[in-house]
């Protein structure tokens, strides 16, 4: 019997998209908005404006990189720029960077579903359920994963907005955002600069090769980018309405908590079971996705055909390292050191390869010059 | 015994492996790109004979033909060949065989079109002067060929066919006598329309061809007849209109066809099988109808079908789960009417899911969900049941299963009073006796009433499974856990595939202007699916209504209006 046609399926710009925004915005429905909140006041919302500036500087590095080795992904060609024993520790910081995102968001989850949702129910029960449902779409592959983000998007955005709509309706302090640089300029700049909020936008860089070519990855990844920037300056500016600094530092997870007080007379309240519905899946997808980006960092440092069997063991590790943070607390002290540190690899990495790449290619042209001189 | 080879792959990565590769082409690709014919070489549909028996050529001597025959059908161990001998009267007279199986071809068209014509009797044929012009000539009407080959004689006996052995000729007339019994062409039976054509197909393959045919009166529309099966030889007929339909889809429909090797096979659903691609997912990836205006819809919408000897339903591939909650009905209405029988289909698919899952979830997980007035009103008529929510609605769902399976079995005089029992028992007497709750009569009813408003009857089988897993998912974690499994379940289809055709098209990958579950103007369907990337993109002109002068106008208004010059 012949072989078949085509061996390659392509990811779509809007599926894509769909992908790239839940992986990155399913964290404010964690305890990000606290934690900007702490860091800016009543001017948190500044600070990711400051953040979403993060995006064209990855985007900058990403794309040198794969312009260096065109058809190659971030990590086969920052292998290819480093070489081997360089090239795969940089490599190693992305695995691990997307490692410490797969465990920190499924123990948040885990916790967050304990302390709200499922009282009664053993935390690794529910971090297990949580890592095996995230492997189980992880092993659909990134095609599948991403049409299911672009089927839920719709759903998404629009409990997303009609919380934020509700919420501001419900109550909402006219000063919240005065005074406008919170506790001061330098301080804002400087957490939006170190604050690691968008560098989930890396994954684009690993699934290049899925793109149809360097044009549609682009657009991807600013259409990505803008709508990242709109969902998470919406939320932290509604939060900030909503829950008047202080009080948005003191509330570990502030969208359910908005999802709680809304009450728009008998017909509207108890909008919680809504966000209990977006959150729980943008979470599920969100997980989902940072499992493919790990498992194909990891199979592409290692030079294996397909990702898939990576998954099981991958998931064994994240359940065993999720559940060593002993409370809710820790595993969002982790977090914050994450995201603190984050930007080491999501922003600098690329870059810094990028450099050594054009640098490196600048000294083998003048040494094939001066060979043929 | 423990299979470590079936284990193993659970420790050591088998690198070698790789998915179905099949695909109809980047979804953002120019289509002309896709339908080149840059595929695998053209495949043919499986021969009827293959093996020794295509060797052996036919003798000039009739006798040894004959007693090849008579070897090949086990004469007389088996019975059923019949061998007449004749003398036909020329100048000199020359020996003739007649030879048919018996129940196959009609005696009396053997009678009266072969044997009186051979005798020269009842004058309805001029006897041919020699025997040369006899093989050829003796026939005029009807089907009726010269065959050299031996198998090719056997494979016309098979199918009916008489064939006229000449003696001193290598070559042997056949022609069709089918005499077997044939069911009349009737009403369909599981695709029920009030509007438009309601006739569906019959165990005849080529009845149901010519009920396609009469549909699709051009000269592209191809059937590519084969057969399938080593003992059962079942015809079988790939169609697709030449000039429409990928080439690459014709062919991955060719390769898996041929690919199929079994002794016996005689029906739709058992082909369908071997040639899905996802043959042990619960939903089906194959279109299974019984109506030929849906066939010759899709067929010139560029899907390719199959029709099977023996079955009186096509496939139709690819196929989506858009497609599965489409009925043929939807194109004979105005598109509102069209869009909301749909929409409600889709309500219903959901309802039929998820509702006793999602009444569970709520009623151990979630009760803040429910208003306080019905929550305390469930409260009170679950104070008398002794189970749990989970048994009750096991028990009402697992009841209803019995009940819907036992009237499909029964003769159909039983099925109306087992209906009436089951009725009872599950409404009236399971609440009078304090074994359930009202409640989950009316949640049982509604699930009932749902999962029979969609319209594929695999469809139906596939939520009615799923059903039973949401119950097990809500009683084991509530609302988050209907929600995970939701998730995974969409996930799954979003990555099955139908023939290189995505499962959840046109909603993802989206097409702007698709027949999806809002159904499009007739006047605006301009384009053809672009999952089945068919080599012309558009089946109308974009001006469908002239007379409006505008090009794909948009609805008529309520008020109606004057057309426009």
């Amino acid at each position: 019997m012949p072989e078949s046609t085509i061996t390659e399926h392509h990811l779509g710009v809007r599926e894509a998209v769909a992908m790239t925004v839940v992986l990155t915005t399913a964290k404010i429905f964690l305890g990000l908005p606290r934690s900007l909140a702490e860091l800016g006041g009543p001017a948190a919302w500044l600070i990711v404006v400051v953040c979403l500036l993060h995006g064209p500087v990855i985007w900058f590095g990403v794309r040198g990189v794969i312009m260096l080795h065109p058809g190659r992904s971030l990590i086969t060609a920052t292998e290819l720029i480093l070489g081997p024993v360089f090239g795969t520790m940089a490599n190693l910081g992305y695995f691990l960077y997307f490692a410490m995102l797969t465990t920190t968001v499924v123990r948040e989850y885990a916790e967050s579903m304990k302390s709200v949702f499922l009282r009664e129910t053993p935390l690794p029960v529910l971090v297990a359920v949580l890592m095996g449902s995230a492997l189980y779409l992880a092993y659909l592959g990134a095609e599948g994963l991403s049409r299911t983000c672009w089927l839920g998007g719709p759903f998404m955005l629009l409990g997303f907005v009609t919380l934020l709509v509700m919420g501001y309706s419900t109550h909402a302090e006219p000063h919240a955002l005065f005074p406008l640089f919170g506790f001061g300029l330098g301080r804002i700049v400087a957490w939006g600069t170190i604050k690691d909020i968008i560098g989930d936008l890396l994954i684009l860089g690993i699934l290049a090769p899925s793109f149809k070519g360097p044009k549609t990855w682009t657009k991807t990844f600013f259409v990505s980018w803008a709508l990242i920037g709109l969902v998470m300056l919406s939320s932290m500016v509604v939060v900030e309405y909503v829950f008047p600094f202080p009080a948005s530092d003191r509330i570990t997870i502030p969208l359910m908590q908005m999802s709680r007080v809304i009450s728009l007379g008998p017909g509207i309240q108890r909008v919680e079971s809504v966000f209990f519905l977006i959150w729980l899946v943008a979470g599920m997808l969100k997980l989902g996705a940072a499992s493919i980006a790990c498992a194909t960092v990891l199979a592409q440092i290692l030079r294996l055909p397909s990702y898939r069997h990576l998954l099981l063991p991958l998931g064994i590790i994240f359940f065993s390292v999720a559940r060593i943070p002993g409370n809710f607390s820790q595993i969002f002290l982790w977090d914050e050191i994450f995201r603190n540190f984050g930007g080491i690899v999501s922003v600098l990495l690329p870059n810094m390869t990028w450099l050594v790449g054009l640098i490196r290619k600048v000294v083998k042209a003048r040494a094939a010059a001066t060979g043929q001189a | 015994m423990i299979n470590l080879t079936q284990i193993k792959r659970f420790f050591i990565a088998d690198l070698t492996t790789t998915r179905d590769p099949f695909s109809l082409g980047r979804w953002d690709e120019p289509i002309d790109d896709a339908v080149s014919p840059k595929a695998t070489p053209v495949q043919k549909l499986p021969p009827a004979f293959e093996g020794e028996l295509r060797d052996v050529p036919l003798s000039c001597s009739m006798d040894t033909n004959i007693t090849h025959f008579k070897q090949q059908f086990k004469l007389p161990t088996s019975q059923g060949l019949i061998i007449h001998r004749v003398q036909v009267p020329l100048d000199p007279p020359v020996e003739a065989a007649v030879i048919y199986i018996a129940g196959m071809a009609d005696t009396t068209h053997v009678s009266n079109y072969v044997l009186k014509p051979l005798l020269g009797e009842g004058g309805l044929t001029i006897l041919p002067s020699t025997p040369k012009e006899m093989l050829h000539g003796l026939f005029p009407e009807g089907q009726s060929y010269v065959r050299t080959e031996f198998y090719e004689v056997v494979l016309d006996l098979m199918e009916g066919g008489v064939a006229v052995l000449i003696d001193g000729e290598a070559g042997v007339t056949t022609m069709r006598a089918e005499g077997w019994r044939k069911r009349s062409i009737g009403p369909a039976k599981t695709e029920v329309t009030v509007r438009g054509p309601s006739e569906a197909f019959v165990e005849d393959i080529r009845t149901n061809l010519s009920q396609v045919r009469r549909r699709l009166r051009t000269e592209e529309f191809m059937i590519e007849l084969g057969h399938l099966g080593r003992l059962s030889r079942t015809d079988i007929a790939l169609l697709y209109i030449k000039n429409i339909t990928n080439d690459r889809l014709v062919n991955e429909a060719r390769r898996r066809l041929a690919g199929v090797d079994v002794d016996y096979i005689n029906d739709a659903g058992s082909l369908a099988q071997y040639i899905e691609d996802h043959p042990n997912a619960i939903y089906p990836t194959v279109l299974v109808t019984e109506r030929p205006d849906r066939v010759a819809t899709h067929l010139a919408q560029g899907f390719v079908a199959v029709l099977i000897e023996n079955d009186a339903h096509a496939l139709i591939m690819p196929t989506t789960i858009t497609a599965l909650l489409h009925s043929a009905e939807d194109a004979y209405l105005h598109w509102p009417a069209g869009t909301f029988m749909r929409l409600t289909r889709v309500l219903s698919y959901y309802v039929a899911m998820l509702l006793p899952g999602a009444y569970l979830a709520l009623a151990n997980y979630r009760q803040e969900m429910i208003p306080t007035p019905l929550l305390l009103a469930i409260a009170q008529t679950r104070e008398t049941v002794p189970f749990s929510t989970v048994i009750e609605v096991l028990f009402m769902e697992c009841s209803f299963e019995l009940i819907h399976e036992a009237t499909l079995r029964v003769p159909t005089v039983v099925g109306p009073t087992i209906g009436i029992v089951g009725t009872l028992i599950l409404g009236q007497a399971a609440v009078q006796a304090g074994i359930i709750s009202p409640i989950l009569v009316i949640i049982t009813a509604a699930t009932a009433l749902a999962s029979f408003a969609i319209p594929t009857y695999e469809l139906q089988m596939s939520v009615r499974m799923w059903r039973f897993t949401y119950i097990a998912a809500a009683a084991v974690m509530g609302m988050a856990g209907v929600i995970m499994l939701h998730t995974m379940h969409v996930a799954n289809l979003a990555a099955m595939n139908s023939f290189g055709a995505p499962y959840l098209a046109p909603t993802t990958p989206f097409q702007r202007k698709g027949d999806n579950l809002v159904r499009a103007p007739a006047f605006q369907l301009d384009k053809r699916p672009e999952l089945v990337r068919a080599k012309h993109v558009s089946q109308q002109d974009e001006i469908t209504r002239p007379w409006t002068g505008e090009p794909a106008a948009p609805p008529p208004s309520p008020k109606g209006g004057k057309p426009k010059s």
